[in-house]
């Protein structure tokens, strides 16, 4: 966990030893692969702490060694889309390979390498965020009938997690180790619209931890010590944290189960330079544009002199309503109008 | 009233603004009512006013000033055309087509001059007005960003989506 990491030493990866697995059939082929030996699982961990099932499996990522295969299903406006991934983990130190390579630190350093190869440092693991709401605060976390179910050979305890009776998630928990091996996500039509499985894992104390790059090209954000935004935002959002980088100011808010990135940008929405398969929505007056990526939704829009970005694991419904919340920064007035307006008059003629 | 051609002629307008008022504007009131030509008149500004009041706010094209100032060139001319008229206007003899040229030449003048301030007010402003670059947000940095900000919960299902690639490009 973030909060846990601050000052440690970061040892880094140079490079990724090919996982020799067996392959199933393909991405979504459903809770099937050859079964791998018990591991390194420690008896009596938590297995099953229904009230936070994710701490669990942090806890349980932290201390198993583990190589698998995960596939990420997601849908968006043109249909579904899956992609298979290679996760590997030891010593506290995790690692996932795909089209990009990601690699987390016990410390918590997160790295991510390049396609031309190089490695860029995304997070120091310097920062101690504040604590995140309770997740129980908004949810309702159960667990679900039938139980157990088998997902990569492997017996799971199933919970469900729901919001005022909705089922927002569903989640498929090592019954040995309380490790996350398959998470299904709900839309609000209570469609599964995002699914990250395990379609093989092999847990063994012999897996060697990921080896840390040598080099690395610092683009960790600064945190901000204070930051001019909301403290609560609809939804049980609450602000966790603040950073900069790169001239762009990036606000943390989480409920308990999803986190949200407002990232904010001075300037205008240059809106032919955005993606083509974005769908439509209101936000306040004016209008937004939803795109989904395989972890969650991003949502755009422009207000005042700013351009707003919100990125989330959470519902479309959710960041409509808290985008609607946020104040604008500035530039809204009847005289800043003229003055866009006066301005959009004279380019044209000063070019 | 213009005295010398016995019609409403400027003080029509002051009329509609309501800024007669006594003798004055009786006496212009009196005039529409027995004037066919003041009254059509008056009727026509009226309803010229009602239009540009329901109109909605239109941007104008690119190339409108290029045309504003040439009609202004126009229009300078036509002041001038206006300053014999006026000479005619004043003359005891002017017929109404004169008058009428007369009317719709400063009108054209003080629209033009309107503009022209309008304009150079909308310069000033448009000059001094913070600037609004055109801004692109870099849609797969942010979610890099966030998916290795958030420190809690489970790695795998947190940051696994996060390496999939997936191309955001207009």
């Amino acid at each position: 966990m973030r909060a846990s990491v601050a000052g440690c030493a970061f040892v880094l990866l140079v490079s990724v030893p090919a996982p020799a697995l067996a392959v199933p059939a393909g991405p979504g082929a459903g809770p099937t692969g050859s079964a791998g030996p018990t591991g390194s699982a420690t008896p009596g961990g938590t297995v099953g702490d229904a009230q936070n099932p994710f701490e669990a499996s942090r806890q349980a990522a932290d201390r198993l060694s583990f190589i698998g295969l995960v596939d990420v299903t997601w849908d968006d406006t043109t249909g579904s889309h899956s992609d298979r991934l290679t996760v590997q983990a030891s010593g506290g130190s995790f690692q996932v390979q795909g089209g990009a390579t990601l690699m987390a630190e016990p410390g918590g350093a997160t790295m991510v390498r390049r396609p031309a190869g190089d490695w860029d440092l995304l997070w120091s693991g310097t920062a101690d965020s504040a604590s995140r709401p309770d997740l129980s605060a908004k949810y309702e976390v159960t667990p679900s009938q039938p139980s157990p179910t088998q997902v990569a050979s492997r017996p799971t305890n199933v919970v469900e997690v729901r919001q005022s009776g909705a089922l927002r998630e569903r989640l498929f928990l090592d019954a040995e180790n309380g490790l996350l091996l398959r998470r299904e996500q709900l839309d609000q039509t209570g469609h599964v619209a995002r699914v990250v499985a395990f379609s093989v894992i092999d847990l063994d104390p012999q897996i060697a931890a990921p080896v840390t790059p040598a080099r690395l090209s610092d683009h960790s954000p600064q945190r901000l010590s204070s930051v001019a935004a909301p403290v609560v935002l609809p939804e049980g959002y609450r602000r966790v944290d603040a950073y900069r980088e790169q001239g762009v100011v990036q606000v943390l808010y989480s409920d308990g189960l999803y986190d949200l990135s407002v990232f904010e940008q001075r300037g205008g929405l240059a809106g032919a330079d955005l993606p083509a398969k974005g769908e439509k929505v209101g936000v306040g007056t004016g209008k937004g544009w939803v795109y989904a990526w395989p972890g969650g939704q991003v949502l755009v829009w422009h207000r005042g002199h700013t351009v707003y970005s919100l990125v989330s694991e959470a519902p479309v419904d959710q960041l409509v309503a808290v985008a609607k919340a946020l104040p604008s920064t500035g530039g809204s007035s009847l005289v800043d109008r003229m003055r866009r307006v006066c301005r959009s008059l004279v380019e044209p003629i000063a070019a | 009233m213009t005295a010398a051609s016995g019609h409403v002629g400027d003080a029509l307008s002051a009329l509609l603004d309501g800024e007669l008022h006594g003798p004055e504007a009786e006496a212009a009131r009196a005039h529409l009512a027995s004037c066919a030509m003041c009254a059509a008149e008056s009727i026509a500004v009226t309803q010229a006013r009602s239009w540009l009041r329901s109109l909605p706010p239109v941007e104008p094209p690119a190339d409108f000033y290029v045309r504003l100032f040439a009609d202004d060139a126009d229009d300078a001319n036509d002041a001038g055309d206006g300053g014999d008229a006026r000479e005619a206007h004043d003359a005891p003899d002017a017929t109404v087509t004169s008058l009428v040229v007369s009317r719709r030449s400063r009108v054209r003048a003080g629209v033009a001059a309107m503009a022209a301030c309008a304009a150079a007010t909308g310069v000033v402003l448009g000059l001094v007005s913070p600037h609004d670059s055109p801004t692109t947000p870099p849609v797969t940095r942010f979610i890099e960003a966030h998916a290795t900000a958030v420190g809690d919960g489970d790695p795998v299902s947190q940051l696994a989506p996060a390496v999939v690639p997936v191309a955001f490009r207009p």
